[in-house]
């Protein structure tokens, strides 16, 4: 305390206050400093304690976590938040992160110095996930195809990785293998890699190349998903609700795993026989298919009663920070928040180990839930959401969306009726060619067949000669709670369309024809004199068929 | 599932990648306690094609929306139904000119997920319906289902493509004998339709003597049945109307139409395809008999009429 009284210490601060400069200078051309004023301020070894915190395992182990916070597309929260949301992550197995740091993360008196330092290093990730070595970290999942009885490793390719030439020893044979990306694929095209073993799968496996090593992570037990790049099943890090998954157990936990499917996932999981199990990998695993989770209770206490170990591998890459996934997103050059009304997005809460009560406010009205693997669909609110935008709040993020009841853009969107059928084959942007899209036929004569009103005493269709018609009202059709008060009339010649009601005769004018009477029976002309008396039309055209009786009567 | 909300979105959406769709019909579901098979998105999809408010491309992945259309339905006293785009809110725009009925699918039917309510105008003036429509962006197209029965393409087989590698799983279909129809593995002798897995989607061939033609699933087994003489769709009459018979139209289930035949069924009545479940029948309604055998001679069937 003398010597700190005296000054003691003050030199090595300005070095590192000089050595900050000097990279802020460079503009990141030699990395960054994070190094921190306020921190020197409290405490004068806040400097160089900030450099030894966080040693180079524990920077390459934070990628994955800030892969995980996905801190790239939904920013960077405060240093408070990203410490809990570090805490959380690193309850799950294989996070990589040394004991001390893991210390240091519930230790009061390192914690204002970890805050800012995590957040710094937040803030400069570039996105990669890497090794201690600097090398990029990739992950080799197992996958299985269950119909040919055969297993495979996969690896999903990152950006601005071509490719690698790997090696690695798998089950105490030496390999290589060199993976290349494949433009169709999401995964790595791979050659060389080893067989899939009992051995791997217990015990791990990594690849190692220049620029990148792929590391399989053995588990008490796999959850594998159906993934069409995979060609198969693969491994992933989570239960995913609702989905089909394959589980692959170690025998040690088959038990317990066969226990929990019992209790929590839908009918119609089953172990596969044994004999096929161990021709495909080898002794020591159980695999159970058709296993699918769509009952959140049901899973929450399967979970609860796992041992801890296997119940966090089922929930490995569950978010460690609440998230807005789902929903029907429109307008999404504009913004990727803005929802379409009733197709309100998911929200996604961190689990842990523990059951966790979470306040979430929407609009500020706050409600306690349960932290499960089951998003929590806010499109069920009840009597819907108003236009404009909400926000959700929880674990002291804020969350916010706009929900809309159509595009701002007033414009249609584009590629409307973009698909058509030309000569029996759908083509794209057909749209010079006689095509038929959903119910538009481009060549199509267009109908329009005409209706009298049904239940008329009389119906009768009048021609240019002045031939009347009798019609009668046809059975109605028969389409769902409808009710007809219209008839469709046969296509005819007919000039006129005349309906006697209760209130009288009406006329309706068919088309344009000139009257040329000729060949009237005795019915047309009782009828004409009664419509001559009884109707009072103003078209132009019913005069001159009056006229035109006139003069029929009168010869 | 709220189909109407998922037929918003497509008309806001316009068009896009089928995976990405299929993804948002089974996350709708879901959230109405539905957890969809693997097939069922996909037959919803079909279903949304064939009432004709969507094309559906699933050789290159693709959808769009179609053009709102008002379609006179066959022998319907003037009733239109609308097919296309159709945003939310708009129903209700045009009950405030028109006389709009709407039937509601059926919520109980646990076989398929539901479709899009069924939207009727009734009118007594087909051209004052069709100008009131045009400001509205809906083009009033008349009866669609005879336009697009009188230009099916009738089914043909592709050209010869390689038969299946060898060791590669295959199934062929078998087909009547009251068993419908229906595919088993095996190759057995003889011409027919075979399919197996090329990179998880099924490929379809056609074995006639030593040639394998390519074909697809629906095209392939009309093909198949009208080889073997298998007649499986039967109409029965039910009204006439201005001189033509209109009935109800009976396909022995597994023989899928193709979408355009399928459509030209549904669009007269705009009610999806309705599967009974006692005869293993797919029944489409208000069916004009000339409709009827516009689309069994596209496939290559005649029509039996029962009574």
């Amino acid at each position: 305390m003398a010597l700190r009284n005296g000054g003691a210490f003050l030199a090595v601060v300005e070095m590192w206050e000089q050595l900050d400069r000097w990279l802020v200078e460079k503009d990141g051309a030699f990395g960054i400093s994070t190094i921190r004023a306020g921190v020197a301020n409290e405490s004068r070894i806040g400097y160089p304690l900030s450099q030894t915190l966080v040693r180079r395992s524990d920077r390459a182990a934070l990628t994955r976590f800030f892969s995980t916070a996905r801190l790239k597309s939904a920013g960077v929260p405060s240093a408070d938040s990203l410490l809990r949301m570090l805490r959380r992550w690193v309850t799950h197995r294989g996070h990589g992160l040394t004991d001390r740091f893991i210390e240091s993360l519930h230790d009061d008196g390192v914690l204002p110095i970890l805050g800012p330092l995590l957040h710094d290093l937040a803030t400069a990730w570039d996105g990669k996930i890497i090794t201690a070595e600097g090398l990029r970290r990739l992950d080799l999942r197992l996958a299985l195809d269950l119909d040919d009885a055969c297993g495979w490793w996969v690896i999903s390719a990152v950006r601005d990785l071509p490719g690698d030439l790997l090696k690695g020893v798998s089950d105490g044979h030496p390999f290589e293998a060199r993976i290349t990306t494949d433009v169709h694929s999401t995964m790595y095209r791979t050659e060389g890699m080893p067989p899939v073993h009992a051995s791997t799968l217990a015990a791990g496996l990594a690849a190692r190349g220049e620029r990148c090593v792929a590391e399989f992570q053995p588990a008490k037990v796999l959850v594998l998903a159906s993934n069409a790049d995979a060609g198969g099943w693969m491994s992933i890090d989570s239960v995913q609700p609702f989905e089909e998954h394959v589980f692959v157990a170690a025998t040690d936990a088959a038990r317990a795993v066969s226990q929990a499917l019992r209790s929590a996932a839908d009918p119609g999981w089953r172990p596969l026989d044994p004999a096929f199990t161990a021709k495909l990998l080898g002794s020591g695993f159980s695999i159970f298919d058709r296993v699918v989770f769509s009952d959140q209770e049901r899973l929450d206490s399967a979970l609860a009663a796992m041992p801890g170990a296997l119940a966090s591998g089922l929930r490995r890459g569950a978010a460690v920070r609440p998230r807005l996934i789902g929903g029907l997103p429109i307008d999404r050059r504009i913004a990727p928040n803005i929802y379409l009304a009733g197709g309100e997005p998911d929200l996604v809460l961190p689990v842990t180990d523990e059951t966790r009560y979470v306040e979430v406010s929407l609009d500020g009205m706050a409600s306690r839930l349960r932290a499960s693997l089951f998003p929590i669909p806010l499109c069920r609110f009840q009597g819907g959401m108003e236009s404009g935008e909400h926000t959700v709040n929880a674990d002291e993020e804020t969350l916010t969306f706009v929900v809309e009841r159509g595009s701002i853009d007033d414009r249609a969107p584009e590629n409307v009726a973009s698909i058509g059928w030309v000569e029996g084959v759908l083509q794209e942007n057909a749209t010079d060619a006689v095509a038929i899209c959903g119910a538009m036929i481009s060549d199509a004569e267009i109908d329009r067949p005409e209706l009298a009103r049904r239940g008329s005493a009389l119906t009768v269709l009048i021609s240019a000669a002045g031939r009347m018609t009798k019609v009668s009202d046809p059975p109605p059709p028969t389409l769902p709670g409808l009710t007809f008060a219209f008839f469709e009339l046969p296509s005819s010649t007919a000039v006129w369309l005349a309906q006697k009601r209760t209130a009288g005769w009406t006329v309706t004018k068919l088309r344009s024809a000139e009257p040329a009477f000729r060949g009237l029976t005795d019915a047309d002309r009782a009828l004409w004199e009664e419509l001559y008396v009884g109707v009072q039309n103003p078209s132009p055209l019913w005069r001159l068929y009056g006229r035109a009786w006139e003069r029929c009567r009168a010869r | 599932m709220r189909a109407d909300t998922m037929l918003a979105w497509m008309s806001e959406t316009g068009s896009g990648d089928l995976l990405e769709l299929r993804q948002r019909v089974t996350w709708l579901a879901r959230t109405a306690n539905r957890n969809p098979t693997k097939t069922e998105p996909g037959r919803w999809l079909r279903d949304v094609s064939t009432l004709g408010h969507a094309e559906v491309d699933w050789e290159r992945d693709r959808w769009a929306i179609a053009s709102a259309t008002a379609v006179l339905l066959p022998a319907s006293d003037g009733t239109v139904v609308l097919a296309g785009r159709r945003p939310l809110d708009f129903v209700e725009q045009l009950e405030a000119d028109f006389a709009v009925h709407i039937a509601e699918p059926d919520a109980n039917d646990a076989s398929r997920l539901p479709v899009p309510s069924t939207v009727y105008l009734q009118t007594e003036s087909l051209a004052e319906l069709d100008q009131a429509l045009r400001p509205v962006g809906v083009r009033y197209v008349g009866c669609a289902a005879r336009a697009i029965a009188e230009r099916l393409p009738r089914v043909q087989l592709g050209e010869p493509a390689g038969q299946p590698a060898w060791g590669t799983p295959v199934e062929h279909l078998v087909a009547g004998g009251g068993r419908g129809v229906d595919f088993v593995r095996g190759i057995p002798d003889g011409d027919g339709l075979f399919r197996f897995l090329v990179n998880g989607r099924q490929q379809y061939r056609y074995r006639v003597g030593g040639d394998w033609l390519r074909t697809d699933h629906a095209p392939g087994i009309w093909w198949a049945l009208a080889e073997r003489r298998e007649q499986v769709i039967r109409w029965r009459r039910e009204r006439d109307s201005n001189g033509e018979d209109i009935g109800t139209l009976f396909i022995d289930q597994g023989a899928p139409l193709p979408p355009l035949q399928a459509r030209a069924l549904v669009l007269c009545s705009g009610l999806p395809t309705h599967l009974g479940s006692r005869a293993r029948t797919a029944i489409y309604t208000n069916i004009p008999r000339s409709v009827a055998d516009l689309v069994a001679r596209s496939v290559r069937q005649f029509v039996s009429v029962i009574d």
